[in-house]
Parts: C-alpha cells; structure tokens; sequence
C-alpha cells in the first residue's frame, strides 16, 4: 500500500457524482475484480498502456520512439506487452493519443491547484469534489492530506467506494472530511460475490453496517445493476432487505454501462463475458420496483 | 452582323465562344435597335434608355493583358473599341472569358466561387459595375428570355 | 430600485392564445418576405436633384435635415398595412395582412420591408433588380415598376457620389477626377480583397443607441424650443456653424411631428370610412394619441412607446438599419409604467398587466419590419442577418444598485412569446447587484427560446468601460448595440463595428513574409522575414505584431478617411437630436457632438490564431520537433499526407489551446488580446478619440474562414474559424475549463464587447437545468468576488442537434427557431448551410451527464 497514488482521469463540471457542479477524481487501483467492471482501467494500481486503434494513424513515430522493440504496426494491437516496460515514451509522441499511458501521478498540491480552479462553481451550484477510483481508500495518506485542504476551503467532498478498506484506518484518515458517502452494495451472496468481485463481502457488509450506525455522514447505497449478476430478483431483494435492516430507506440503483469491454480490449486484457449492451429503460423501472418491494418505507432514488 | 431572329441565333451559340467583343458588339446592337421593329420583336424595346445620358468607359482584359476590349458610352451611344483607355470608370480583369460571364451573369454562388478562386479583379468605380451587371442580365435573361446561359 | 411588484404567475400565463389578433399578425408577419422599398431612396433622390446637393462639394447639416423634413412630409403615413407578399419565388402570391397594430407608422411603405440608402450601399442591388424576387436564398420582392423606377431614376445620380466613391475620389485622386490603377488606393484594394479587413462606414453610418431621454421628458416640442433658444445670432464662424445645426435639428424634429400629424389625419380618415365600431374606435384612439405624441412629452406607458417608435423610424431615414439599437428599454419606460399602475386595484392591475405586455409584443413586431440590403453572394456568405436592434435590460442603476424593474420581466416575456430575431434582446446581469430570480428568469427564457437574451456581466463590462475613459455614471448606463457591443445609452457615438479585422491574415502575413495565399504572389505588406530562418519563437510573435501593425493602420486610415466623407457628405441631424452632447455644443456627433467619440474594431479569427501561435511555439521552438519549412508545407498541402502533424495539432492534450483552462495557450490569448487593445487604443480616429476592441463575428467567420487557407492549428483551408472570441470547437468537453480561460482575458482589453457561445444540449428536467444554467453564469461573472470581474458575456444555443437537422429537412415548420450567430440572433433556417454547419459543429456541453458530446464531424453538402 506504499505505492503512489496515480489518477486515471480528472473530470470536470459534473452533475451527477454528486449535488452541485462537481469535478471527479478517478484513482487508480482496486481490491475489487468485478467482471462487470466499467473502469477496468482503474483495477490496477500501476501504470499501463492502452491503445485505440481507432485513433492510430500509422505514422510510426511510436516505433521510431521506442528503445525496447515493443511496438510493430503489423500487430493489431501494437503493443507486444511482454516487452513494454511501461515508460511511456511512445504515449508522449503519439500524435492523435491512439496510445496512452493510464495513470498519472498528482503531488497532493498539484491535483489541488486543478480541483480548485473550479472552486466558483461549486459554490454557486452547492457542488464540490467528488473522490472516485478505482477504490480511493486504497491510499488514506495521501487523500487525508489532500481532503483536509480541500476541506480547508470549504469544499464539499463526495466519495465513492466499494466499501473493501480497513475500517480503522479509514476513520481516522478520510472519514472526518466526507460530507457524503456513495457506497457500492454489489451482491448480498458472500459466495456470489466472491466469485463475481473476487472477494468476500464480509468487510464489505461489516464497513457498511458500521458506518450507518456509528457515523453521522450520509451514505447513499448504490446497487451496480449488470444482467444475470446483480439485477436478479434473489439479489435485489437480498439488498433490499439488507439495508432495511439497518434502517436505509433509499437506494440508488445505478445503470448497466457496458463500456469496460472496450476497454479490456484496448488495455491488452481479456474481456470478461458480460452482455454487451445497455439496459432497457423498462428493465431498470423493473428492477427499481423490485426494490421498492423489499424496503416498505422506500422513499426513493432521486 | 444580322439582324432578329437570326442574330439571336448567333448569339445563342456555344456561350463559351461569346468573346467579350461578340457580347459588347450585341449589347451596341440592343441599344441602337431597340426601339426599331427588328429589336421590338426581341422584347428589346425601352432598352435605349439605360444608356440616355450615361457617359462611361469600361475596359475589359485578361489577367495577361492580352485579351482587351473597351466599352465607351456616351450620351446615348455605345461604342466598342479594343485595346486599352487611359480613363476609364471600371477595369475588370478576369482569368478566361468564361470567369467573366459567370461573374456577371451568375448570382450568388458563383460570384463567391470567382471570389475565392480570386477568377475576376475589379477595379476602380463598383457602381458602374452594378449598373453593366443589370444591363447585361437584363438584356440577356428579361428582354431574350434566356433561362440560363452556362449548363 | 424599484420592488418588483408584477404578478409572476400571471406573466408566465398569458400566452400568445390570449392575443388571437397579435397571434395572427405575428403569423403573417413569418409568411412574408421582405419587399424593397423605394420610397425613402425616391424621395431623397427628388430632393437631392431638385435642389442640386448632386453638385454641392459638401452637403450642409441644414441641407441634410431638409432633405429628411422633405421624406417626412411626403412619405405615405401608414396605419395599418393592408398587404404583404408571400414567398414569390414558390409562386405565391400577395396576401391581406389583418394589421390591428396599436403603433401606426412604419420604417418603410411595406409591411416587411428592405431599407435603401443609395447614399451607401443601396446600389448593390442594382444588376439583381430582376432576380432578387425569386432567388433561392432569402428572396427580396421588387415589383417590375419599383425595380424600373430604381434603374432608371433613382440609381443613376449616386453612381458616384455613394460615401464610397466620393472617398475613393476626394482623397486618393485628385479631387473628383477619375482614378487610373496606379493611384487606386491601397486600402481600397484590401477591403475588395475581402480577407484583411472590412470598414462598415461604407454601408452605414454607425452603431449607436440614441437618447430618448428628452422626448419622454419634453416632447418633440420641447426639445425644438430648446434648440430655437439654442440658436444665436451668428457672428463668427463658429456661431454660423452651431446656427446651422440648431436649425438643422428644429427642421427634422418638425417633419417627425409632421409625420405624426398626417399618421393621425390617415388614421381619421380611416375611421370615417369604417363601419365597424370597434375598428373606429382603435383608429380614434390612434388619432387622439398621434395629434399629441411625440410632439407633447407622453403622460402613459403607451404614449412612451409611440414616442419611441415614431422617433425610432424617423431615426431609420438617416441611419441605416445595421445595428442602430434601442437602449435600455426597461429603464426608459419604467416611470411610465409605474405611473399608470400605481393606483390600479389587484384585478384592474392584471387587466393592465396583460395589456402592456401585449402593447410590448405589438412593438416587437414593428422593430422587426424592415431589414437590412442583402445581395446575394452577401447572402452566401454572410447571410441570415437582421438589423441587429439590440434591446438592453436589466442591470444597475446610476447609484450602482438593482435595476431590475417590472418592465424588465414584461420585455423578458414579450421577447419569449414573440421569438424575434429582431429586436435582439440583450440581458444585463450584476452578480452581486440583481437577484437570482432574475438569472433564473434569464436561463428559464434562454432554455425555452433556445437562444434569446445573451448575458452580459455588469461588473465585467463598467470595468471595461471605465478603462478606456467612461465615467462610472457614463459606464452604468450603458446598453448594448447590434450583437454585443457595449456603449454608454444616447453618449458613445461609438461605432464599434467600424473596423472588422482578420487577425488570421495577419498571422498569414507573418508566415508568407508579406504575402497572403488568396491574393497569390503579389507582396501585400512589408517584409517580415522568412519564418524558416526565425531562430525563436519571438522572432515569429514579432513579426506577427509588425504585419497586425500594418492592417490596423490600413484599416484604421480607411475609416477615418470614410469618417471625414461621412462629415462633409452625410451629417446627422435626426441622431444629433437625439444625443447627449450635440444639443449643448451645437455640433454634429459625426463632428465630435456626442459626450463619447471612441470607434470600435470588431476581430475576427482570435482562437484560431491564439492556437496556432501556441502551436508554433511548442512545436517548431520549445520541443523543436516540427521544422517551421516542414509545417509550412503541411499548411500547403492542407495536411494532405501530414497525418502525423496533423493529429499533433489537432490534439488539445499534445498542442495547448485557448479554452482549455491551459495557462500555456491561454497566455497568448492573454497576450495577444493585450496587444490588440494596445495598438487599437493608441490610434485616434477623425474624432479624436480611439478606438476599442470587440470580439464578436456575425457570420464572418464562416465568411472570411472560406478564404484562408490551413493553419498551424490544425483548421483546414476554407474552414470556419471559431466565433466571436469562442474558443475551437471540442478543445474541452468542460464547460468550466472553457470558462475559466475565458475569465483570464483582461476586461479592459474587451471594452468593444465579446461573443462567447456555448451550445448547451437541453435537459429532460428544465429545472434543474434552469439550477445549473444560472449556477453556471454566477460562478462565470465571479459572483461574491471583490477583486475578480468574470467574464464579459455568454450566449446560449439550447437546441438539440436532432432539432437542427430536423430544422434542415423541414424549414417550413421551423420558420421561427432561433440560433445565437455570432452576437445576433438569426432564425436558423435563414442561415447558408456553411453556417448552419457551423453552428451544428460547435462543441455541445452537456449539462446532465456532466461532459460535453464530442460532436462528430456533421456531414452536410454545402
């Protein structure tokens, strides 16, 4: 866990990681190997290479660039990955961005200098910054400094997780400085969820009941729906049950994106086997329904 | 030259042969019958009076300087010259005779793309440009009747 | 100031279904064309010939302002039009307009109707008298007779003396003799050339707002007892000339009332020879109100809007029609409108509520009855234009404080109802001053029209305005003009659009040593070397400094020389009259008469060559990675087999750019916005004073885009450049990074205005759009912020892209869909297709998914 902390993508003027207008870190790497995943590129915590074919036009300065024979225009995928030691040099000259080193290191006051440039439109529209990866909690040294001078200025902050960290250190370093917590509850099954996310949801379920319970922070529970996996009745309803249990009336379902895929692909990794389709819209109102069912007090997602 | 029905004959041939001479020379032609029967009969009749106190020189030349042509009018008369003048109210220079008819006969596409293809120069008084462009389309589309005259 | 006391809710339901007569008048006023009028170019001619200003080395104010008592005593006082012309190159024909107009009088004889001035630009027309009524592109009808009566009478005498050919003639030949090539004037030259510079005093006389201040406080009447107490015996030559004036102004504020009289004398008439007792009474109502208005100072809202719109046409005789603008409408009027209501009951005040609005509606439709000449290659490549009459409201008092008032959300609901291109109506906002219902108003009405008002920031613009000299009570009442530009109301005599400059020659300039592609091998300016021996990248910014230096000059000589014919041609008695300044120093505004004498260049091309200065800098200088011959040759290949330079400068994360909220890029915006202002406010004009600098385009850049080759930015040849002072096209696909760039430019540098559009995807939940919307300006315009002035302006496309192709494929159901250009609005279906493309292109933030749509590449045919 002593690695540094590298950032995926920095999104600005957002509207929906959170109230307000909103910038969105993505950190990268997870302890978490869902199958469903829609950022795959956020899974490991090192650097690696993607390339777009569809970007690539073939001028070769990528080859000319790089000193370990990893790149060949003959190959569809371009990168022999056995090779490439992950310097980045063929990115740097890659005219059209066809290939990309993903995961770039901020120091904490540079990734602050960006987040609080668009300061005025978080405070104009109740917005802030919204902390997501990957598992951000992965790196609680790093996001304590950098959420406390946020914090400093008054921002909002929002975070995103899996819910897979260690509780304590999580309380100490992060906790303090959430105004909101979107929390993932992927599947209820232990075994399901182990063989889905590639982990147990013990500590899942544990950080969630002890956040609800010995913390004032606002926690969302948001259900990732992927088709055959988390959306069936048996899961939704297991949720469902779960969080009345511990007094939630609301729940955020979140819709299928099956983007990851491409992603894989462009990443040099094999693409799980996963619909490859959006969700219908009437398949989402299903499932909202579903929900509904199983917590009577439902109040609602918006 | 004839005159009427034949004339016009003459003058509807291949229209990228008209030189500027030829147009001029039945443009002077318009004027001095448009009042007889002969003219009348071509709807040129009241075509005169464009020209009924309008004293201007006009050149015409290629971008070369090969190709020159003058149009003096002057009370009433039109007379057609070649060579160059000293004096003149508007020089048009123009790539091929073809650009020229285009930039004066077409409407808005067409003079952009003569614009762009910087095809025809224009100098000296725009206005006497104007009033030549409604003479010329005037003569040519209104009084023959001609829908077009470039395919 | 004022507390707002008008019935939100009421407003929001009265919609055009209340007003069957408005609404059907409105309806006609969409199916018909424009039609030329020739009366004014008839009646000013006859006068010209029989008084012999034709022969006169200079005209005088007096001979001008009889020449404008003469159009006002003879032209036909109309009350109501009776009929319109439908599209005539489809075949269709005339048709009865049922015109229940409360506002009598109109600017031309024709119910829609395309204002001549010979004295300018009216000749242009001339060689399309046959075919203007059934182009394809925005048909003018002429009749056979009108068209005859223009080509042999009216045309002919101005051959050579339109403002144009007497400067060609007084100041580069030798006085009125005919040029020969060799003097043809060098500034001449480059304004036919199209792609340095155009100077707008050949087509107009200038951008202003007039000052109706007088006329609502004194009446017409008042305001000629002011200036018959004026005049003095004249002993010097100075007394003769402020004789002259004075007495200039008594004569056209005298046809103004005459044009009054016989409006109310036609309207009597009128009601005579009616049978229907309600039509008798609207026209006796019409006559009571003209016998009095504007020669008596108004007492009601109503009488105030006669006043304006019966000066307003008198104002058109002189002024031509291309951005002259009414002002701060809702200051004006407030007084009024306070007046009638203040002792209405509840329900007696809703009933006047209604009623205003409807009156302000009726107005719009009369603002909106003529339109400005427009040839058709113009339309090709300019097109889709109006007049441009900006309309101002809202924004801060003389003492700095919220000027908001009842009238403003009256014009704010006129303007949604009516969907006009013109009046253009723009929104004045303080951040800190006015209150968020009222931005809320302002995105609720932007996010229904899809483009109608633009926002201007208040604290940005009096900053701008104080810089270059206006006094803090100059600078808070100002108003806009035309699309964007900023003028102190009825003091600037400002023409901000004076100078329009493509700054991308001048970046051609610089790297072809002189020469520019569309003129070919001939040397155009002063040699500033071959790019490809600049050791630095200074060598290259100095360079383009030294030509940007060579074309301001040009253009700035070219306009002062039209300026000095203006003077001696085309004095302005009726705008005189209606200014502040004139009437204490008994001089001309065109003399120097007005309180403020700036003149204004409008630039055209800054992103793209902000890009591709940062372009060369990085790569042919810092990274050296690109040899300044090798990106010539891709320039003149048009990237053609450049692929790899191509990408590289087409891409924001490798080429910084402007609007990236990239301090790289945007430090020679800041720059090169710096040295404009600079260069500019360094020149005086023939008034004295100097000049401003805006960043707004109207289609220009589509235009002029056409003529330019590929640049170092990645933009193809013939492609548009980005608008008004917009960044590229999908630079960003946040709003907030473009915003932020925007917010660096220093204001003062933009004291002639700025046009930043943003095309915004419209929301399912117009709410929460409307939330985002206004968050979104505050945050733009530093809200809250002492030291930090936002940025100047934005305007708002919220149309979706599906609508715009739609639009495309059935322009007959879309006749009224509104699009911000550059600064003005246009009805989108009139726009050429290289501007329709244009604005299809432009990236589209997207408010509810956070991220802007790279908007794919439109595939239209042009």
């Amino acid at each position: 866990m002593n690695r540094r902390p590298l950032v995926v993508d920095i999104k600005r003027y957002c509207f929906h990681d959170g109230p307000g207008i909103r910038s969105v870190v993505f950190f990268k790497g997870c302890p978490l190997r869902c199958i469903f995943c829609h950022n795959p590129e956020a899974q490991e915590m090192g650097p690696e290479m993607a390339f777009l074919v569809e970007r690539c036009i073939k001028c070769g300065a990528c080859v000319k660039e790089c000193q370990h024979d990893a790149l060949n225009l003959a190959v569809p995928g371009r990168i022999s990955r056995d090779k490439c030691n992950l310097c980045g040099k063929c990115a740097e000259v890659c005219p059209t961005d066809a290939l990309r080193l993903i995961g770039n290191y901020y120091s904490v006051e540079s990734l602050f200098d960006i987040l609080i440039r668009d300061f005025d439109y978080y405070r104009h529209s109740g917005g802030g910054v919204t902390i997501s990866g990957g598992e951000c909690t992965l790196f609680p040294n790093y996001l304590s400094k950098l959420l406390n001078n946020l914090k400093n200025r008054g921002i909002h902050i929002v975070l995103e997780t899996s819910g897979y960290f260690d509780y304590g250190s999580f309380q100490s370093r992060i906790l303090p400085y959430l105004d909101l917590i979107y929390y993932d509850i992927k599947l209820a099954d232990d075994e399901a969820h182990q063989r889905y996310c590639g982990k147990p949801n013990t500590i899942i379920l544990e950080n969630f009941r002890r956040l609800i319970t010995e913390s004032d922070v606002e926690v969302h529970s948001r259900v990732p729906l992927a088709p055959g996996i988390t959306d069936t009745e048996e899961n939704l309803s297991a949720i469902a049950r779960l969080l009345r249990k511990y007094g939630v009336k609301r729940v955020w379902p979140i819709p299928y994106n099956p983007l990851g895929l491409v992603k894989f692909q462009t990443l040099g990794r094999r693409a799980p086997k996963i619909q490859p389709t959006f969700m219908k819209q009437e398949q989402e109102k299903k499932l909202l329904e579903i929900l509904k069912k199983n917590i009577p007090e439902f109040i609602g997602s918006g | 030259m004839t005159e009427g029905a034949s004339f016009l004959d003459w003058l509807l041939g291949n229209t990228e042969d008209w030189s500027v001479e030829r147009f001029l020379g039945f443009m002077k032609w318009a004027f001095e019958h448009s009042d007889h029967t002969s003219g009348a009969a071509l709807g040129l009749k009241g075509y005169h009076e464009n020209i009924e106190n309008f004293k201007a020189v006009y050149v015409f030349e290629t971008e070369d300087h090969l190709v020159q042509a003058t149009a003096c009018f002057n009370d009433g008369s039109m007379v057609v010259g070649t060579g160059g003048a000293t004096k003149w109210d508007l020089k048009i220079s123009f790539k091929d005779v073809l650009a020229l008819w285009k930039f004066i006969f077409s409407g808005g596409n067409d003079i952009v793309d003569s614009m762009l293809a910087n095809d025809v120069q224009v100098y000296g008084n725009l206005n006497y440009l104007y009033k030549f462009g409604f003479m010329a389309k005037d003569l040519v589309f209104q009084r023959l009747g001609l829908k077009r005259i470039f395919v | 100031m004022a507390g707002i006391t008008i019935n939100h809710e009421n407003l929001s339901c009265w919609d055009l279904a209340q007003f069957p007569k408005l609404m059907a008048l409105r309806d006609k006023y969409f199916a018909a064309i424009p039609e030329m009028c020739i009366e004014r170019p008839r009646l000013i001619t006859q006068y010209h010939l029989q008084n012999g200003l034709f022969d006169k080395n200079k005209i005088s104010i007096l001979d001008k302002a009889k020449t404008y008592r003469y159009v006002l005593e003879n032209r036909l006082p109309i009350v109501w039009h009776e009929k319109a012309m439908g599209r005539h190159d489809v075949g269709a024909d005339r048709f009865d307009v049922e015109d229940t107009s409360p506002f009598a009088g109109s600017t031309t004889s024709k119910f829609k109707g395309v204002l001549l001035y010979p004295e300018l630009f009216g000749l242009v027309m001339w060689p399309e008298l046959n075919t203007v009524s059934t182009r394809p592109s925005n048909p003018f009808y002429i009749s056979k007779k009108d068209a005859e009566e223009l080509n042999f009478k009216i045309y002919p005498p101005w051959m050579k003396k339109t403002v144009w050919e007497i400067t060609r003639y007084r100041h580069y030949c030798n006085q009125f003799q005919e040029p020969t090539t060799d003097d043809y004037p060098d500034e001449m030259k480059l304004f036919q050339n199209v792609v340095f510079f155009l100077t707008s005093k050949a087509i107009c006389i200038s951008h202003c707002i007039p000052d109706f201040s007088m006329v609502l406080k004194v009446g017409l009447s008042g305001m000629i007892l002011d200036a018959k107490e004026k005049k003095i015996s004249s002993e010097n030559d100075e007394e003769v000339r402020q004789y002259e004036f004075y007495s200039a102004v008594v004569e056209v504020l005298e046809g103004i009332i005459s044009y009054s009289k016989r409006l109310a004398d036609e309207a009597a008439r009128l009601a005579a020879s009616s049978n229907d007792a309600e039509t008798k009474d609207k026209l006796s109502e019409i006559v009571n109100r003209y016998r009095k208005i504007p020669e008596s100072k108004p007492d009601t809202f109503l009488e105030a809007l006669t006043a304006i719109w019966t000066c307003w046409t008198a104002l058109h005789l002189e002024n031509a029609n291309i951005g002259l603008s009414l002002g701060r409408l809702d200051q004006l009027l407030y007084p009024f409108y306070e007046k009638d209501v203040a002792s209405l009951c509840k329900q007696k005040r809703t009933e006047y509520d209604k009623c205003a609005l409807e009156l302000l509606c009726y107005l719009w439709l009369k603002i909106g009855d003529h339109v400005p000449t427009m040839l058709e290659a113009g339309e090709q490549l300019f097109g889709g234009t109006g007049s441009n009459q900006a309309v101002t409201i809202g924004g801060v008092d003389e003492k700095g404080e919220d000027a908001v008032n009842d009238v403003t959300y009256l014009i704010l609901r006129a303007a949604e109802l009516m969907r006009l291109r013109d009046p253009n109506l723009a929104a004045r906002y303080h951040p800190d001053k006015n209150s968020r219902d009222y931005l809320k108003r302002l995105s609720e009405v932007n996010i229904k029209t899809g483009a109608i008002p633009a926002i201007h920031n208040d604290k940005a613009v009096l900053k701008a305005l104080m810089s270059k000299g206006d006094s803090e009570g100059q600078a808070r009442d100002y108003g806009i003009v035309g699309c964007v530009e900023p003028v102190s109301s009825g003091r600037t005599f400002g023409h901000n659009a004076a100078i329009i400059l493509n700054l991308a020659s001048a970046l051609e300039l610089a790297l072809y040593d002189g020469k520019h592609r569309h003129t070919g091998p001939k040397q155009i300016s002063p040699k500033t070397g071959d790019p490809t021996t600049f050791g630095s990248f200074r060598d290259f910014w100095l360079a383009f400094q030294e030509q940007t230096k060579w074309l301001i000059n040009r253009a700035t000589t070219l306009n002062d020389q039209l300026g000095k014919t203006h003077q001696e041609f085309y004095p302005t008695p009726v705008l005189s009259a209606f200014f502040k300044g004139p009437m204490d120093k008994g001089m001309d505004v065109l003399q120097g008469g007005a309180e403020i004498n700036s003149s204004g260049a409008a630039i055209i091309g800054l992103a793209d060559v902000v890009d591709s200065l940062s372009a060369i800098k990085k790569w042919v200088y810092d990274k050296k990675q690109i040899p300044f011959s090798r990106l010539l040759e891709a320039l003149e290949a048009d990237f053609e087999g450049f692929s790899d330079i191509f990408g590289l400068l087409e891409n924001t994360n490798k080429t910084p750019k402007f609007g990236n909220d990239d301090n790289y890029a945007d430090s020679i915006a800041i720059e090169v916005v710096s040295f404009l202002d600079k260069e500019f406010y360094a020149r005086k004009n023939y008034r004295d004073a100097n000049y401003r600098v805006g960043y707004w385009t109207m289609t220009f850049h589509a235009g002029i885009g056409k003529f330019t080759g590929a640049l170092p930015n990645g933009r193809r040849s013939q492609a548009n450049f980005a608008s008004g002072i917009t960044p590229v096209s999908n630079v960003t696909h946040y709003l907030s990074k473009t915003l932020n760039s925007l917010a660096k430019l220093p204001v003062q540098a933009l004291s002639s205005g700025a046009a930043l559009n943003i095309k915004y995807t419209p929301e399912p939940d117009p709410n929460i759009m409307c939330d985002h919307f206004a968050a979104t300006v505050d945050a733009f315009f530093g809200k809250g912020e002492e030291t930090n002035h936002g940025g100047i302006q934005i305007q708002f496309n919220v149309t979706s892209q599906e609508t715009f192709l739609e639009a495309m494929n059935h322009p007959e159901k879309y006749f009224d869909l509104p699009v911000r250009v550059s600064g003005y609005t246009a009805y989108f279906v009139d726009l050429n297709r290289q501007m329709q493309k244009e604005i299809m292109e432009r990236t589209e933030y997207l408010l509810s998914p956070g991220q802007a749509q790279p908007s794919a590449p439109v595939d239209i045919q042009i």
